[in-house]
């Protein structure tokens, strides 16, 4: 009796927030629906239109590139950051989770402020460039991707495997790429695709700091707030929806199979 | 335990020369990291901070303050986002509370699977969003259609505070769900049992248990959720055009350049903006510490 009251609240919260989502397939699978109680006809001629779209499949790929180069530059630098601070400098680490709070708290408005200031003119002039992106992404994904790293260092004892590494012969350099890189990679492509996600929903800090010269996803998707029919933009949600889709259920999957082995 | 205790400690006699060389070399690795968080969240920090205090001609001054304190636009803006930051907060933390509670005594199977909808949920922010409550809710909304085809309502306004609180109560919903459905993990249900065995009705079991073992992570989330909302700016942007007055849009069409370049106004938001959030951090750290004495005794 009781479990039952529990799967009513947990539906009926999972449909008030699928509702949205919900209501704009239904729309944007209409040929034409005004004042009546049902669609007229039902169509995927917006979503034909969508993906023969130049402007947005372009969109799509710039998304991709300029994240994936964000995330390679965030794994590349901060593994062997957190791996070093958590094997040698324990004072560190206070300061890095201190790190961790400052990025939740400054909100991007605030930065962005801060950004255009320094960077506007000679010598960094980074505003109004994609190199600007990579920067400000790396300080956005931090706190997801250290707390992804952490957590994946402190499951294994790498004070003692590092150890064992050495006695057997190996340098610290080896045992950090055959031993630890392998044992936290999983962890950390979890992390990294939910930050991917993330960040390709990114909208206020592209639109401050590079502008309408570099078309992301949601820079597309606010540009075409007239001129195009509702039922095109609601196809072009769904389409960005079904994105998430794919990046958050890979991760839960290799999640999954981490979990499992 | 002691063994390995002394075991690291006759290793790191033994082999004293090679740690500090490492030592060294470790330090190397922590200079690109070092670069990158001084450029692009210490710096810009630093000269929001100095900037506020600067005038059009570099001079030391109070004046964006000054301008602040007496522009009613402005602290409208302020007001705006602290209203809407409380009560999405409020009401956000509210429903996943019990969201999670409930979600907790689901059995294992569908609970993965809905964790995996939140996930994905949580992310779905910004323009998307708001152009999906303008499908859903707008004039000629399919929400809106329904509802006046039935008769239940006349109209609704979704560009209006009301809409726009809506919408911010959605988007902290998937935020607090993932962040408080953890923390149940610390209520064991057979406390619960006993209070009633003892006499005590669930609300005092809520009251005196349940909520103070989790305190210190509901406050924690709280934060985190009025932060979200206090920072929101596109999904605002696009659902009401930028004419909802709210700090962050406020701020950025200071430094845009579309209406006015205000370098200093902006700059003294922001750090307005920062002190109302560091404000909540401390008021949090002090709660904690006076319900933590509290339950002590």
């Amino acid at each position: 009796m009781k479990n039952k009251i529990h799967m009513w609240i947990v539906t009926t919260i999972l449909t008030a927030l699928f509702l949205p989502i919900l209501g704009t397939l239904v729309y944007s699978l209409s040929t034409k629906w005004t004042n009546t109680l049902l669609p007229q006809g039902l169509t995927l001629k917006w979503y034909l239109e969508i993906f023969q779209n130049e402007m947005f499949l372009n969109a799509v790929g710039k998304s991709f590139w300029i994240c994936l180069i964000s995330l390679f530059f965030i794994g590349i630098v901060l593994v062997p950051t957190v791996f070093v601070t958590t094997y040698y400098f324990k004072k560190i680490e206070k300061m890095m989770e201190l790190l961790v709070l400052i990025c939740f708290a400054v909100p991007g408005a605030v930065s962005v402020v801060g950004l255009i200031k320094l960077y506007s003119n000679e010598p960094f002039r980074l505003v109004g460039t994609t190199y600007i992106l990579v920067g400000v992404y790396f300080v956005l994904a931090y706190p997801f991707v250290y707390r992804g790293i952490k957590n994946s260092l402190d499951g294994l004892n790498i004070k003692e495997l590092v150890e064992s590494a050495n006695i057997l012969g190996a340098s610290t350099k080896v045992a950090f790429f055959k031993v630890i890189v392998p044992n936290i990679s999983k962890g950390l492509s979890v992390s990294m695709l939910l930050t991917f996600s993330m960040l390709f929903g990114e909208f206020l800090l592209v639109n401050m700091l590079v502008g309408g010269k570099f078309q992301t996803v949601q820079m597309y998707i606010n540009s075409i707030k007239s001129g195009y029919s509702g039922h095109y933009s609601s196809a072009l949600v769904v389409v960005y929806f079904m994105i998430l889709l794919m990046l958050t259920g890979s991760a839960f999957y290799i999640g999954e199979k981490n979990n499992r082995r | 335990m002691e063994n390995i205790l002394k075991l690291e400690k006759s290793k790191k006699i033994s082999i004293p020369k090679r740690g500090l060389k490492e030592h060294e070399k470790g330090f190397l690795i922590l200079i690109p990291f070092i670069i990158l968080i001084g450029m692009f969240l210490i710096s810009p920090f630093i000269s929001v901070f100095i900037g506020s205090f600067l005038n059009e001609f570099n001079e030391i001054t109070l004046e964006n303050y000054e301008y602040i304190l007496k522009s009613k636009f402005i602290k409208q803006s302020i007001f705006n986002s602290i209203e809407l930051a409380v009560v999405s907060t409020f009401m956000g933390l509210l429903i996943s509370l019990q969201g999670a509670y409930s979600l907790n005594r689901l059995k294992n199977s569908s609970k993965k699977n809905i964790l995996l909808f939140i996930n994905m949920l949580s992310n779905f922010s910004g323009i998307p969003l708001a152009f999906a409550f303008i499908i859903l809710l707008g004039s000629n909304g399919v929400m809106t259609i329904l509802l006046k085809n039935i008769g239940l309502i006349d109209g609704f306004d979704v560009y209006s505070k009301t809409g726009l609180m809506l919408m911010y109560i959605y988007f902290q919903l998937p935020l607090g769900l993932l962040l408080l459905y953890p923390v149940f993990d610390r209520v064991d249900p057979q406390w619960q049992e006993m209070v009633n065995i003892m006499g005590g009705s669930t609300f005092t079991f809520w009251k005196r248990v349940g909520i103070p073992v989790m305190l210190k992570e509901i406050l924690g989330t709280m934060l985190i959720m009025f932060a979200n909302a206090m920072g929101a700016y596109a999904c605002t942007l696009a659902l009401t055009n930028g004419t909802y007055n709210v700090m962050t849009i406020r701020i950025t069409s200071y430094i845009a350049g579309e209406v006015a370049y205000e370098p200093g106004i902006a700059s003294a938001m922001s750090i307005i903006l920062g002190g109302i959030l560091i404000f909540v951090v401390i008021i949090n750290e002090v709660m904690l510490k006076k319900k933590r004495g509290k339950y002590e005794k």
